[in-house]
C-alpha cells in the first residue's frame, strides 16, 4: 500500500515535530511540522523512491499537506 | 598599458579581534584564488592549511560574502584559507556549456592542496558548501572535510535546481521564439547553467560512495538547517575509520537564499571554527608565489587590482584585450548589482568583459565596499537602502580617478539596479562617454525613492531560494510568484500617478538625466518588460526629455533566463 510507504518516508525525511505513527492519512503534515526546507528533502525522497518526478503545478502545499494527498499525486504520476 | 596595474594595496586589513590578516589574490589552475592568512608580521601559522569551497550557481552568489567572513574569521585564527573560484564561475576562467564542473573542479581542489603541502603546511583540510561539498568528495588531497548541507547526491542536487527554476521561469514572462535552445543535457537553474558533462559527472555522485574512498581522516557534517545527515552517509565515513562529527548548527538557509540579506551565521563559524581548532601545531610556509594574472583563449588577460579604500581594500579584475590595453583607450566599468559581486549577476559582467577584451575593449569590474571581495561592513544590510549611499559612490569615483591616473582614457560604465544609481551618480560627477544602466529603480537616492518603495519593489522582485522553498509550502502564493513582476509594475504606476498630483514637470531625477547628457554622456537605459524601472522613468522623466529605452521582454529584474545573456552582452558591446 502506497500510503505505508510515503509513512515511512515521511518519518525518514520529514523530521516532523509530532510522531508520524500517531498521525491519520489526512492529518495536517505542515501542523504536525513539515517546514519549507523538509519539503524538499521530503519531495526529493519521494521522486527517488518512486522513480518519478513532480511537475510544477504539483509544487504546491496542497500536494504535500498530508499522506492522503501524497498518495493521490504518486499514484496520479505513476499511471 | 603605460603603467602596471598589479597593485597589492594595503598589506593588513581590519582585524576585529584575534590576529592581524591579510589578504592575496592569485591565479590557480586558471582559476581565481583569495588566499586569507593571518599578517606576516604575527609569525607561525597554524599547521592545518584550509580550502574553502564554495557552493555552485545561484548558491555561489549568496554565499560569496559570507564565505569571505568565514574566511577572515578562520585567518584571525591562525589559518591560511584558500577562498577558491571554480571553474566557469566567478572570476575563474572558462565557460559554463563547456566545462566538467566535477572533474575540472576537483582538479583544482587536487592542486590547492599540493601548493599548501609544498609551501609547508603538514594537514589540509577542506571547507565544501552544497554542491562544492560534492566536488570536494571527489577530489583528492584533502586530508579533512567540513561538508556543509552537502546534498544528499548529485541526482538530487540538479533535480532541486531543476525545480527551483521552473518555478522562477513563470515569473520572466513570455519567451521569445527565437531563443537558441542549451546544448542537450544542459541544465538551466537560478540564472545559471550547469553544462553537459557537468550534468553527467553530477549524476553519479554518491556522498555515500565517495565517502567510501577512505582519505579522509576527521569529518565534520552540518547538515541543513532542521534536518539530520542520512545514517548511512555518515555510517559510510565511519566505515573508512574517518572521525566524524556531526554538528546542527543553524544557518546555512541565511548563508545560501538570498543575495542580498546572506550572512555567515556565528553557529556556523563556531562549529567550523572549532572543528579545525583542534590542532594546535604551527608552521612557518613559503609565501604562495601564484600569478595574478590569467591567461585566456585569444591573448585575453585578466589581473587583480586591489586599492586602498576609505574602510580598506576595493578590490577588483582588470581584463585587457590581447596586446595590453594601450594608453588612452575607452575602459569600461562594470558595477556592483545590489549585493552580487563584481562578476555581476548570474556571471554577466565577466562575461561581457571578456568579450570586449576580445574585441580590444579594456574594462574594469570591481567591488565597492560591503559587497563581494572589497572591505566593509561583514553583517548583512538591514535594508537594501545602504546600496544607494553616497560612501558607494565615493568608491566609484576612486576607482574612477584611479584608472584615469593609470593611463584610461574615456569611460563607460554598466550597471543593474543600484548598479545604474552608481553609474549615473558617476557621470553626474566625473566625465563618462556611456552609460548603460539596466533595471535602475532609483537614479536619486531622496525621501521619495525611499517613499515610493524602491526596496520593497527589489525584494518582491527576486524570486529566490527561500521564497521557492515558501511557495511549497503555501506561504507564498504561485499566483503573486507568476505576477511578481507585473504586479509591482502597477502597483509602482499607480503609486506614481497619486504622487505626481501637484509634483513639478521636471523633478530630480529628470534634472540629473539632463545634466547627464548635457555632460556630453551618451545614456541608454535598458528595462526587463513589466519590471518597475520602466514606470519610475515614466514618473520622473518627461517624454521628451527621456533617454533612449529598450525593452527586454520575457525576462526578469536580474535578467536570469540564459537565452537573454547573449543579448545583453550584444548590447552591451553595441553601445
Amino acid at each position: 500500500m502506497i500510503q505505508k510507504d510515503i509513512r515511512e518516508l515521511v518519518l525518514k525525511h520529514a523530521r516532523l515535530s509530532a510522531d508520524v505513527n500517531t498521525l491519520s492519512d489526512l492529518s495536517d503534515l505542515y501542523a504536525a511540522g513539515l517546514t519549507s526546507l523538509t519539503t524538499v528533502n521530503l519531495m526529493l525522497a519521494l521522486e527517488d523512491y518512486f522513480n518519478i518526478e513532480f511537475p510544477d503545478r504539483m509544487l504546491v502545499r496542497r500536494t504535500f499537506g498530508s499522506i492522503q494527498s501524497l498518495a493521490e499525486a504518486v499514484e496520479a504520476l505513476k499511471t | 598599458m603605460s603603467r602596471p596595474l598589479d597593485e597589492n594595496g594595503p598589506p593588513t586589513a581590519p582585524a576585529p579581534e584575534g590576529r592581524a590578516i591579510r589578504r592575496s589574490r592569485y591565479y590557480l589552475s586558471d582559476a581565481f584564488v583569495v588566499e586569507h592568512g593571518p599578517a606576516p608580521a604575527e609569525g607561525p601559522v597554524k599547521e592545518t592549511g584550509v580550502i574553502l569551497m564554495p557552493p555552485l550557481g545561484y548558491e555561489d552568489t549568496c554565499a560569496y560574502r559570507p564565505l569571505r567572513v568565514l574566511a577572515d574569521a578562520l585567518a584571525r585564527a591562525g589559518h591560511v584559507v584558500l577562498r577558491l573560484d571554480w571553474p566557469s564561475l566567478g572570476d575563474s576562467a572558462f565557460e559554463a556549456v563547456q566545462v566538467d564542473l566535477v572533474a575540472s573542479g576537483a582538479a583544482l581542489v587536487a592542486a590547492a592542496a599540493q601548493s599548501l603541502r609544498t609551501r609547508g603546511f603538514t594537514r589540509i583540510a577542506g571547507i565544501g558548501v552544497r554542491g562544492g561539498g560534492l566536488i570536494a568528495l571527489a577530489a583528492s588531497g584533502l586530508d579533512e572535510l567540513a561538508l556543509l548541507g552537502v546534498p544528499a547526491s548529485g541526482k538530487a542536487f540538479l533535480r532541486e535546481e531543476r525545480a527551483f527554476h521552473q518555478t522562477a521561469a513563470k515569473a520572466y514572462g513570455h519567451t521569445p521564439d527565437t531563443v537558441k535552445a542549451l546544448p542537450e543535457g544542459a541544465v538551466e537553474a537560478g540564472g545559471f547553467v550547469y553544462g553537459p558533462r557537468t550534468v553527467q559527472a553530477l549524476q553519479q555522485l554518491s556522498p555515500v560512495t565517495l565517502a567510501g574512498a577512505g582519505q579522509l581522516r576527521r569529518v565534520l557534517v552540518i547538515y541543513r538547517d532542521g534536518l539530520a545527515a542520512p545514517a548511512d552517509f555518515l555510517a559510510a565515513f565511519e566505515r573508512t575509520g574517518a572521525e566524524v562529527t556531526v554538528s546542527s548548527a543553524p544557518g546555512l538557509g541565511a548563508m545560501l537564499e538570498n543575495s542580498y540579506h546572506s550572512e555567515l551565521r556565528p553557529e556556523i563559524e563556531a562549529a567550523v571554527g572549532a572543528w579545525l581548532a583542534v590542532h594546535a601545531g604551527q608552521v612557518e610556509p613559503v609565501a604562495p608565489g601564484m600569478p595574478t594574472q590569467l591567461r585566456l583563449e585569444g591573448g585575453i588577460t585578466e589581473r587583480t587590482v586591489v586599492l586602498p579604500g576609505a574602510v580598506g581594500e576595493l578590490s577588483g579584475i582588470f581584463c585587457e584585450p590581447p596586446g595590453g590595453a594601450l594608453p588612452g583607450v575607452a575602459w569600461t566599468f562594470f558595477l556592483n548589482a545590489g549585493g552580487i559581486r563584481r562578476s555581476g549577476p548570474n556571471r554577466l559582467w565577466t562575461r561581457a568583459a571578456r568579450t570586449l577584451a576580445a574585441e580590444g575593449r579594456p574594462s574594469l569590474r570591481f567591488d565597492v565596499r560591503d559587497v563581494g571581495d572589497s572591505d566593509g561592513t561583514n553583517v548583512p544590510h538591514p535594508d537594501l537602502e545602504a546600496m544607494y549611499s553616497e560612501s558607494s559612490i565615493q568608491d566609484v569615483l576612486q576607482v574612477y580617478d584611479w584608472a584615469r591616473a593609470r593611463g584610461a582614457g574615456e569611460i563607460d560604465v554598466v550597471g543593474l539596479c543600484s548598479g545604474s544609481f552608481l553609474g549615473i551618480q558617476l557621470a553626474a560627477r566625473r566625465q563618462v562617454r556611456r552609460a548603460l544602466l539596466f533595471n535602475g529603480l532609483a537614479f536619486v537616492w531622496n525621501d521619495d525613492a525611499r517613499a515610493s518603495g524602491v526596496t520593497s519593489h527589489i525584494g518582491a522582485s527576486l524570486f529566490d531560494l527561500r521564497r521557492w522553498r515558501r511557495l511549497l509550502t503555501g506561504r507564498i502564493s504561485p499566483v503573486a510568484v507568476t505576477r511578481a513582476i507585473v504586479s509591482k509594475a502597477l502597483l509602482a504606476g499607480a503609486a506614481a500617478i497619486a504622487r505626481l498630483r501637484g509634483r513639478r514637470p521636471e523633478d530630480e531625477v529628470a534634472v540629473l538625466m539632463r545634466v547627464v547628457m548635457s555632460r556630453g554622456t551618451r545614456l541608454n537605459l535598458i528595462s526587463s518588460e513589466g519590471d518597475p524601472s520602466v514606470s519610475y522613468l515614466e514618473r520622473h522623466v518627461p517624454p521628451d526629455n527621456r533617454p533612449a529605452l529598450t525593452v527586454l521582454p520575457g525576462v526578469d529584474h536580474t535578467i536570469r533566463p540564459v537565452w537573454a545573456h547573449d543579448r545583453v552582452v550584444d548590447l552591451i558591446r553595441e553601445n
